[in-house]
Parts: structure tokens; C-alpha cells; sequence
């Protein structure tokens, strides 16, 4: 049974909506709109690593989640590449107490993300919580820390420069971008 | 039920994980975060503390930070909105040094106190 859920994420040409498989317990993204993209982010594994189809009508492009795109790789570098894949290997209480294991939901809200926002002032670190979500940390063009927490329904942040920090919906992930810019003052993508 | 708070002389020890530092930077979630587990010092040694941490924390520990306790309250203490931060005992049957961080340290004091952390390797 496939369980829908009110969360999505939009990207320029498609939209993504989030539904929990409760059979499975994993996360699937499932495109419901605009032209099938070829490259990341998001989306699905199953047991078998296959991948599946998933509706009737559209093939779904469907992408290993333990595995980063192409995007990922550069932003986060050949470090950050092995530092995710050493967090694949991590279990629930990885830290001594309660830290979870990596969701592959934040996986996804991180490409997700690098495909709005990749032009960082310094390649960033790639650090995971003990909620079990990947973070992103990089210093702006001043040396202040700003960094960025993919959370399953959100973005977290904090920018040192301006004392900040917050959480942002996916839906809002523009109002992020442009903070972002902002502070960096750099070009992206958005 | 109330726990024995350190004394300001105590000097602490946090394990950093592989999670939280890559080599260039730290994630402040090292601090930033309510209930940070710490060790003290004072109720066993450097090497009896590494011990614990290989025995305890299943991720890759790749160094420990200390910091003592007055100065980490006198860093709440600065901040903006002043933050009173204690460090309550919390002994474990696997880790009698454990004590813990009960409030909750936002990224940028985490920030203040990462800068000031005297980083220790690992001992066999």
C-alpha cells in the first residue's frame, strides 16, 4: 500500500510528490508532471537495488538513492564522495546514543537542492546529523560559516555572518536561494 | 530529580565522530544540539576515556575535543542573548566519566565554542 503524503518538491519543468511506501518504509519520489529528467535528483530504490516502475502511465525515472549524481559529486568533491559513502554504512545509535541512520529522504532533499543550488564561494563539507541527515558547511566570501541541513520536510539553516539561523520548506527553497546569494555573492543557478 | 552539576575546574571531553569533522571543518552540531554527551576528565583518564568511546560509539571517532567546563560557561555566559550552560553528571554503567550538556546550544555559540576546543588524537 502506497500512502501519499502532502509533501513535494518542484523543480523548474516537474514536480515531485513524496509518498511513504508503509510496506516497504522507504521513501519514493514519484514524478507526476513536466518532462522526465534525466539527471538527478531524486528518487527510489527498492529491495532488489533495481529500481521499479512506479503508476501506469509514465515511466518513472527512477535513481539509486545510495548513490550520489553527478552534481553531488562535484559540489561536495572526491572527499565528500567517500565521506557519504562511509555514512551509508552507519546504524541507528551510530553516535554512542540515538543518532539515526541516513535518511534516504534527506538524500533526496539534497540533490534536490544541489540541482537549484550548486555554485558554492568554497567547496563544502559534508557532515551527518544525528537525525540522520546529510549537512552541507562552507564559509562565505568573508570566512563566515553558513550551513544547510536537508531534513526530510525542510531546510535548516544557519548563516554566522548575520547571527542566522531558521528552517525553510521545501516549497520555499527559493526564499533559501536567494539568502544563500545573498550572503555569498555569487551567481547560482536559480 | 536534579543532577550534580561539574564544577567549573573540571576539564571535558567530546568524542568527534567522523560525522562531524572531515579534516577542514567542523559541523557545529558537535554542540548544536540539547543534551550533548560529554566525559569527564576528573573520573577517569585521557586513555580510559578513549577506551570508552571505541567501546561505546560505533561510527569512526577520529579525535576528541576537551574544553574546560568554567570556560565553556563563561563562553554562554558572553553570548548574545547571555546562554547559562551547565555540565550535569550522568554516569553510564559503560561510561562512569558521562555527563551531559542539558540545554540547547545553537549553531552559532557551537561555533564560539568549537573555536576555542583543544583537540586531542585518540590514545591506544
Amino acid at each position: 500500500m502506497i500512502v501519499a503524503t502532502t509533501a513535494s518538491i518542484d523543480s523548474s519543468t516537474s514536480t515531485y510528490n513524496y509518498v511513504a511506501d508503509a510496506e516497504r518504509n522507504y521513501p519514493i519520489f514519484v514524478q507526476t508532471s513536466g518532462e522526465l529528467d534525466s539527471e538527478p535528483p531524486y528518487y527510489i530504490l527498492d529491495k532488489s537495488q533495481k529500481g521499479h516502475l512506479l503508476g501506469k502511465k509514465r515511466e518513472l525515472v527512477i535513481k539509486r538513492v545510495d548513490e550520489l549524481g553527478n552534481t553531488a559529486k562535484r559540489v561536495i568533491g572526491e572527499l565528500g564522495s567517500v565521506r557519504f559513502t562511509n555514512f551509508l554504512n552507519y546504524r541507528d545509535g551510530w553516535d554512542g546514543g540515538t543518532a539515526k541512520r541516513l535518511s534516504y529522504v534527506s538524500v533526496a532533499v539534497f540533490e534536490s537542492f544541489l540541482a537549484k543550488y550548486s555554485d558554492f564561494a568554497t567547496e563544502p563539507s559534508l557532515f551527518l546529523t544525528r537525525n540522520g541527515n546529510l549537512k552541507l558547511g562552507w564559509e562565505d566570501a568573508s570566512g563566515s560559516s553558513i550551513e544547510v541541513e536537508f531534513k526530510p520536510d525542510s531546510y535548516s539553516y544557519f548563516i554566522e555572518k548575520n547571527n542566522e539561523e531558521g528552517n525553510i520548506k521545501y516549497s520555499s527553497v527559493q526564499k533559501l536561494t536567494q539568502k544563500l546569494q545573498s550572503v555569498e555573492n555569487v551567481t547560482s543557478r536559480v | 530529580m536534579s543532577r550534580p552539576e561539574c564544577s567549573r575546574d573540571e576539564d571535558i571531553l567530546r568524542a568527534v565522530c567522523e560525522a562531524h569533522w572531515d579534516g577542514k571543518r567542523f559541523d557545529t552540531g558537535l554542540f548544536a544540539n540539547k543534551g550533548v554527551s560529554v566525559s569527564r576528565l576528573a573520573i577517569a583518564s585521557f586513555q580510559e576515556i578513549c577506551t570508552i568511546f571505541r567501546k561505546t560509539i560505533k561510527a569512526p571517532v577520529v579525535t576528541t575535543a576537551e574544553i574546560n567546563v568554567g570556560h565553556l560557561q563563561d563562553i554562554g555566559n558572553s553570548n548574545v542573548p547571555p546562554k547559562i550552560l551547565t555540565v550535569e553528571e550522568d554516569p553510564f554503567d559503560d561510561n562512569p566519566a558521562h555527563a551531559e550538556i542539558p540545554q540547547r546550544i545553537s549553531p552559532g555559540l557551537a561555533k564560539r565554542i568549537i573555536n576555542v576546543l583543544k583537540l586531542r588524537d585518540m590514545v591506544d
